[in-house]
């Protein structure tokens, strides 16, 4: 327990990324009931503002913030966190959930497409929870949450980037843990499996999907568990323990 | 840090501190600045206002709660601003900066043959925060608080400008800046009347009384004395109610003392540095530790009462000042003992008429909770003339709780039932100790015209809303 909250009236603050659709979104509304205040971030302000108005039905004061922001926009972010930090005060939690995962055909090998899942998945990422850590280091708590992906663990034949930019992501949150752990910071790598969200919306056959809640729900757990890494849902860490034991040459011939 | 600020650095690249509540009970990161100069907070003020931040502003941090702590936002500590600027020793009229606290202030009179006019139960007590919230003392009902005894104040205001303000001078910013939390001001001069003293000892007498009703009843009897403090043992049961016992005293009149040279030396007044002659005491908190449950509590304060009771029979003794005041100095950081939770200190104000029965039922209320305060205190007070006045003509009764994750749903449920005894009966509530009242409590127990007055004062002295407090966002206290 951090000296001192006890008897703090306001709730704990949870900043997400991505916050306009999808995972962020359900996580924002899981959080917002759990008894956070929540700052949310997306480029769609119109769906944010919506979004929050619904979270703050029933509050006599607002519990949700909306602020519109391109992640690639990455100078803004320094003044954007201490702008939120000043309009939400009491950070306890950073969630990244922003990420594209742009359609790929077999042919195709398109270096403007993979530079904004870079920019978006990637650098985004770092520039919004270097932000965290430095404050959290000085707090001496909070949790930074990274969305990664089962993506991210095999590099499979179909999006190169996007699973590259997971693989990445997932040395960085891995790195920071290690980084943070003795300012008890805490770092958790979500790594979901197909969640029905528009970015999957126009996939088939997809494994074990589940709903933007259920996710959340996990992933909320996750959090107040103080858990390195996730598996959304958790049927996917044995089965990514079998993928990543399977030898590259075996792996290529692999109809996935 | 101080170098970027000074060259024109950002305020939101000083360090994030965590600071608390001197009760432990409340704390809050903030972006930490110390200034040592008027300009210097003067270019703090202006720097957080491009940067679009808040300021909460912090003395010696002994506000129980989380009057002088901002969640995320800038910290003013005005502690380094602690230089005694000008001391007429004829008249007893001191010219301080807001850092300087009662324990440096009274080391630089007392041998002079002055003593503060109004001093807090621990010396810390710096005389900028102490104006923040208007301290009292023991001798309340006599002196007043400490804004009563002050000539003259320079306030840095929310917008920049330093203004010298008095009794005749900006008249309703002295009367608002003293005792309004911070919010409107920085108080960076204070021209304070001193007390002459003729002694560094006070005469004391003790007694020993069975109710709240009697231990009043004992206080009214003895107006003519300077200082009147109870305490009550509010773990005894039922019949026992409110059993206590009272300290009073008075100033020595001239003559009085056949030595005053020697008992107004400042060594004369130092709290002893070992308890029972080997343990240090900055060591002793750790040994409170282990009453700081109920049956050990019970056992202190009933051990306390007896001990009392045998004192009440001896004559009337002489005590130092400094041992009479600081009481609550002598074991250091003793709020540590009620770590990790915290303690909060539950004040009320009540008007006469209504503050025994008020009390009464704050014990049992306490008691029936499962809950009993640890420590109980009963002082006398007078209405002042400041607008966001704590003051009644009646009594106050503070009330330590520890604060526990097992028992904080409990306590909260209390300290509201309690309240509400409190706005029924026209009482207050104090910025210096409270941690827990809310907005809708804070607006039903205080005069809405005065929070108007307060709110436009606020909307001249600091336009953009620099200056705030956790506190002050938890009462919605500059809310329209
Ligand atoms: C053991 C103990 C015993 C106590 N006994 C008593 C008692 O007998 N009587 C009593 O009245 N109180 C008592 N107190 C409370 C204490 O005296 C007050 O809380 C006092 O304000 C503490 O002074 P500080 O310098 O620590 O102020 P802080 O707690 O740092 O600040 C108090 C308030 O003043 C504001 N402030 C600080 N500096 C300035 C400034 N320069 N200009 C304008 N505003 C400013 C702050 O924002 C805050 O709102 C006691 C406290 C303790 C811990
Ligand atoms: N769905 C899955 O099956 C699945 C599986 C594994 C991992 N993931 C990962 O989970 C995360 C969330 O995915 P999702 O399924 O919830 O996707 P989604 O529904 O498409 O939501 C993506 C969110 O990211 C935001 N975003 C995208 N680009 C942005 C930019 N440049 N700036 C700011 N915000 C931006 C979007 O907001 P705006 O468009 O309003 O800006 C939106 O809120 C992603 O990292 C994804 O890779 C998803």
């Amino acid at each position: 327990m951090t000296s001192g909250t006890l008897l703090r009236a306001a709730r704990p603050v949870a900043l997400i990324v991505g916050a306009s659709s999808g995972i962020g979104e359900a996580l924002a509304r899981h959080l917002a009931k759990e008894g956070y205040a929540v700052a949310l971030v997306a480029r769609r302000i119109e769906v944010l503002r919506k979004l929050a108005a619904e979270i703050n039905q029933g509050h006599a004061d607002p519990i949700a913030f909306p602020f519109a922001h391109d992640t690639t926009h990455y100078t803004e972010i320094p003044t954007l966190f201490q702008q939120i930090s000043q309009q939400a005060p009491g950070l306890e939690l950073v969630v990244y959930a922003a990420g594209i995962m742009p359609t790929l055909a077999p042919d195709e090998f398109d270096f403007t497409k993979d530079q904004s899942i870079l920019d978006i998945n990637l650098l985004g990422a770092i520039a919004w929870l270097n932000e965290a850590a430095k404050r959290f280091s000085q707090t001496k708590r909070g949790t930074i949450v990274g969305i990664g992906s089962v993506a991210g663990d095999r590099g499979r034949r179909g999006n190169t980037v996007y699973a590259a930019s997971k693989a990445a992501l997932d040395t960085y949150l891995e790195s920071l843990r290690n980084r943070l752990a003795p300012h008890d910071v805490h770092v958790l790598t979500v790594k979901p499996g197909p969640v029905r969200t528009p970015m999957t919306a126009h996939l088939k056959n997809q494994p074990f999907i589940i709903e933007p809640h259920q996710a959340a729900m996990r992933i909320a757990k996750a959090i107040h568990s103080r858990r390195n890494i996730v598996y959304v849902p958790g049927i996917w860490r044995p089965i990514m323990w079998i993928i990543r034991q399977i030898p590259s040459f075996l792996f290529r011939k692999m109809s996935f | 840090m101080q170098q970027a600020l000074l060259s024109g650095g950002l305020v939101l690249s000083s360090r994030m501190e965590r600071m608390r509540g001197w009760g432990m009970s409340h704390g809050a990161d903030m972006y930490a600045t110390r200034p040592t100069t008027v300009e210097q907070a003067q270019r703090i003020l202006e720097r957080a206002h491009e940067e679009g931040v808040k300021i909460t502003l912090r003395g010696s941090g002994q506000s129980y709660g989380d009057a002088s702590i901002g969640q995320d936002r800038v910290l003013l500590d005005l502690t380094r601003m602690r230089r005694v600027l000008a001391w007429d020793p004829i008249n007893g009229v001191i010219d301080v900066e807001p850092g300087v606290r009662i324990v440096d202030l009274w080391h630089y009179t007392l041998e002079d043959g002055w003593w503060p006019p109004v001093v807090s139960g621990t010396m810390r007590t710096s005389l900028g925060g102490g104006l923040g919230v208007n301290i009292h003392g023991k001798n309340s009902f006599k002196y007043g608080t400490l804004g009563d005894h002050v000539l003259e104040i320079d306030v840095l205001t929310g917008d920049g400008r330093l203004l010298t303000c008095s009794p005749s001078q900006h008249r309703d910013i002295f009367y608002a800046v003293i005792g309004s939390g911070g919010v409107l001001g920085v108080i960076t001069r204070i021209r304070l009347q001193m007390k002459r003293v003729y002694s560094g000892e006070v005469l004391v007498e003790t007694f020993s009384t069975r109710s709240i009703q009697e231990m009043i009843d004992v206080m009214e009897a003895h107006l003519d004395q300077d200082y009147l403090v109870g305490w009550v043992d509010a773990l005894a049961p039922g019949f026992q109610l409110g059993r206590g016992t009272l300290h009073v005293a008075r100033n020595l009149q001239e003559g009085e003392d056949k030595r005053p040279h020697h008992t107004l030396k400042l060594s004369y007044q130092e709290l002893p540095e070992v308890f029972l002659g080997f343990v240090p005491k900055s060591m002793l908190w750790m040994g409170l530790w282990m009453f700081l449950h109920r049956p050990g509590m019970r056992l202190v304060n009933t051990a306390k009462f007896h001990a009392d009771r045998r004192e009440a029979s001896r004559p009337p003794y002489r005590q130092s000042h400094a041992g009479f005041n600081f009481l609550l100095d002598y074991v250091p950081g003793w709020q540590k003992s009620y770590q990790p939770g915290g303690l909060i200190q539950y004040q009320t104000f009540v008007p006469k008429a209504a503050a025994r029965q008020v009390f009464e039922q704050q014990i049992l209320l306490s008691q029936k909770a499962g809950i009993p305060p640890f420590l109980a205190v009963l002082k006398k007070h007078l209405p002042d003339p400041f607008l966001m006045s704590y003051n009644v003509d009646g009594y106050s009764f503070a009330l330590d709780y520890p604060v526990r994750e097992r028992n904080q749903r409990r306590l909260h449920r209390l300290a509201h039932e309690m309240t509400e005894i409190v706005i029924q009966h026209g009482g207050r509530f104090y910025f210096a100790k409270d941690g827990i009242l809310t907005e809708n409590e804070f607006k039903r127990s205080f005069p809405a015209d005065r929070l108007r007055q307060l709110r436009s004062l606020k909307s001249q002295l600091d336009p953009s809303g620099i200056l705030t407090s956790d506190m002050a966002d938890r009462i919605g206290l500059l809310k329209e």
